[in-house]
């Protein structure tokens, strides 16, 4: 079970898109959308920041569940009144059961309110993989149909959440780490005595850069 | 060497050959007295009547060694079924020597004076005891007549027996040593050492099976095999290393050659300068005189660059040590000469984005007709085809993880970590965000410039970047402009290689 992270909606609110009448756009539109599923969050019980302009990704904000659970949403639109939210569990183990719990808790909760809210309609959830509907695909059969599962629960029954480590990133930073940790080992134990700054600066680099990819690599989900 | 001599003696039979010649000499002297006896008697028996056998010439010396009624003197008393038998008195005794017998067996004791009167009746002198099976000896007719002589030749060869035995006992230890000795390349009968010759590099005496696992070629090779990929994953530090250093000493010498050390400095720089354009302009008039040296140099360069980067040339008859030394040297040039390749690559980008950059205004009207073409409308494509100067793409710390570690703006927008490549439009880059970035889906364009539509991705037939691709493009540029100088760094290296051959 996984909760599924792209919701699109269509809204009764206006468009806020601030241009300076040149045809270019000072703020990109979305912000008043932000604050009202912020709103909503606040209502479930969530302490909500302030929504952050994104310039051309739209608006963002983070959140805490239950004051430990750490959430970040993504506000962004292609054209009035069709918006999407990203909406990311920021636990640092998102697969771990009591995040995991409280995503699909407040994923639910979310769902019930966008359904019960006037200002939102035609809400339907996305994996990442099938990524939300473009405008001109909203709300029709087709973009219906490409749906792996009902579009209208936040919840898909397959996969696990959290998704995987991308086990080939992971083997290749653990291989840099290792060659770093070898490469010093060498020349401690003598091969490579003659040009000791090469080694030293090549093998702490490759541990370095090896940790730092592994790190990245670990918190990189694959969707299954 | 007497061992085993012709199947006759005992394998600890160790008498010189002189000895034993005289021994058989004896031998076939008492033979023929024996066969001349066994003649005469079986004359006598075709006379007599008496019924003997002797279908064999040996039949004749067994003959004349058993007495009868017309016996020669001196022939003996013969028992041939119990093997060997002592006579008791009267005319010289004569006995056949069966296997196993011994001088004390035949004499009946260990007597010296017994043994040596047997010796001497035998025409043994002390210094063999050997019996041998099938022979006759004569036997002595009692103590009375032995000598002082026979007792010390007695001695003589019962000392000669003990010391015998105890060399036989002695000889498994014996050959222990001489393994020992030689195994050790020492000389196996002195110990001493063997000096250089023919045989001093000669290798110990073992089997197959007792060769270490590390020398070994599979465990060569294998162990190869890994210094060899963490050499190549070490050399790609190092082309950063060598391009710093390079760099650092470009750096430094400029500022001798400006003057900034003082003004012994400037002129060794100077002088070094010189000689450098002196080297290239020797090198170029070489080069001009002789085309093909050109071509000849940048294959030998090729060839010893491929040769210092080639795992395939190890010598796997060195050490575990030495292959895996080796591979490593050789797997940090593969990567170091990996990353100057991708330096290319990215040098190229650098170019191309420069000159993208400079020429962004000039081309600006054709991507304005090209969009339109395209299907855009005038007022969009002028839109799409301005320059983007947007916040960019988050390659390696995305704003989401940012927020996870609470990092600081400093850090997630520095140019390390945002791609934004030189030269760019609105258009291209929405392009290039979308195929990089996999959450990225289109953008909101102003309302009245496509009928409220944003900029569609699908619509334009754009599909994402796979792994690797989006890897090397979502590189930050300043990142690519780093690895750029990398391969340009090093080719004052090539350089000095291209002339070092003159």
């Amino acid at each position: 079970m996984r909760v599924k992270p792209w919701v699109a909606f269509t809204t009764a609110l206006p468009d806020d898109q601030v241009e300076d009448g040149h045809n270019n756009i000072v703020l990109f539109g979305g912000r008043n959308v932000a604050v009202a599923i912020g709103e909503i969050f606040t209502q479930l019980g969530c302490e909500v920041a302030e929504p952050e302009h994104a310039a051309e990704n739209g608006w963002e904000f983070s959140l805490r569940y239950e004051a430990r659970h750490r959430f970040w949403c993504q506000v962004n639109s292609t054209s009035h009144p069709v918006f999407r939210l990203l909406f990311e569990n920021m636990s640092f183990r998102p697969g771990a059961a009591p995040d995991a719990a409280a995503y699909a808790e407040l994923a639910l909760k979310l769902a019930a309110a966008l359904k019960n809210d006037p200002q939102f309609k035609e809400v339907t959830w996305w994996s990442i993989k099938e990524g939300p509907p473009e405008e001109d695909e909203f709300g029709s059969a087709e973009a219906k149909k490409q749906a792996r599962e009902d579009p209208s629960s936040p919840i898909s029954a397959a996969g696990k959440e959290g998704g995987r480590p991308p086990w080939g990133c992971l083997a290749l930073a653990l291989f840099v780490t290792l060659s770093g940790v070898a490469s010093l080992s060498l020349f401690f134990a003598g091969i490579s005595r003659d040009r000791p700054g090469e080694i030293i600066f090549s093998g702490t680099c490759c541990v370095v850069v090896g940790l730092l990819g592994f790190l990245r690599a670990w918190y990189e989900r694959v969707e299954t | 060497m007497a061992w085993g001599r012709f199947g006759f003696g005992p394998l600890d039979d160790d008498q010189p050959i002189e000895f034993w010649m005289d021994d058989q000499n004896d031998q076939v002297a008492q033979r023929d007295a024996l066969g001349a006896a066994g003649r005469q008697r079986w004359d006598a028996s075709t006379r007599s009547g008496e019924n003997l056998d002797a279908s064999r010439p040996t039949d004749l010396v067994a003959l004349g060694g058993v007495p009868g009624p017309s016996a020669p003197a001196g022939a003996a008393d013969l028992d041939a079924a119990a093997g060997s038998s002592t006579a008791s008195s009267g005319p010289p005794k004569y006995v056949k020597a069966q296997p196993g017998d011994h001088i004390t067996r035949l004499v009946g004791g260990s007597d010296p004076a017994a043994i040596g009167t047997f010796a001497r009746l035998n025409g043994m002198d002390g210094r063999s005891s050997t019996i041998y099976p099938g022979h006759v000896y004569r036997l002595s007719d009692g103590n009375a007549d032995a000598t002082a002589d026979d007792a010390a030749l007695g001695e003589r060869i019962l000392h000669h027996d003990n010391a015998r035995m105890a060399a036989v006992r002695a000889q498994p230890s014996a050959n222990d040593q001489f393994l020992a000795r030689f195994n050790a390349g020492q000389n196996v009968w002195t110990g001493e050492p063997v000096g250089p010759g023919a045989s001093a590099g000669r290798l110990p005496v073992t089997t197959p099976q007792s060769k270490p696992w590390w020398e070994t070629d599979a465990a060569k090779k294998a162990v190869g095999s890994v210094a060899y990929g963490v050499g190549a994953v070490a050399g790609a530090p190092l082309a950063v290393y060598h391009t710093a250093r390079d760099v650092a000493e470009a750096g430094l010498f400029g500022l001798q050659w400006a003057g900034a050390l003082g003004p012994l400095v400037q002129a060794q720089a100077t002088k070094a300068a010189a000689d450098a354009a002196g080297g290239a302009l020797r090198y170029a008039r070489s080069a001009i005189d002789d085309p093909s040296r050109v071509a000849s140099d940048a294959r030998d360069a090729a060839g010893h660059a491929i040769d210092n980067m080639s795992p395939f040339n190890a010598e796997l008859s060195g050490s575990l040590w030495d292959v895996t030394k080796h591979q490593f040297q050789h797997g940090e040039n593969l990567g170091e000469a990996a990353t100057n390749v991708a330096g290319m690559f990215a040098g190229g980008e650098l170019v191309q984005g420069l000159r993208a950059a400079k020429g962004f205004e000039a081309t600006r009207v054709a991507t304005i007709a090209n969009l339109v073409e395209q299907g855009a409308n005038p007022k969009l494509a002028e839109y799409l085809a301005q320059r983007y100067e947007g916040m960019g793409h988050h390659s390696l710390i995305s704003r989401s993880r940012a927020k996870k570690l609470n990092l600081p703006g400093w850090l997630v927008d520095s140019p390390l970590n945002v791609a934004a490549p030189r030269g760019m439009s609105r258009n291209d880059f929405y392009k290039y965000h979308y195929q990089v970035d996999p959450k990225a889906g289109g953008f909101r364009l102003p309302a009245h410039l496509n009928g409220g539509k944003g900029w569609r991705p699908k619509e334009l037939g754009l599909t994402k970047y796979s792994r690797p691709q989006r890897f090397w493009n979502g590189m930050p540029v300043r990142l690519k402009d780093a690895m750029a100088t990398i391969p340009f760094a090093d080719a004052p290296t090539l350089y000095g290689d291209l002339e070092q051959p003159q």
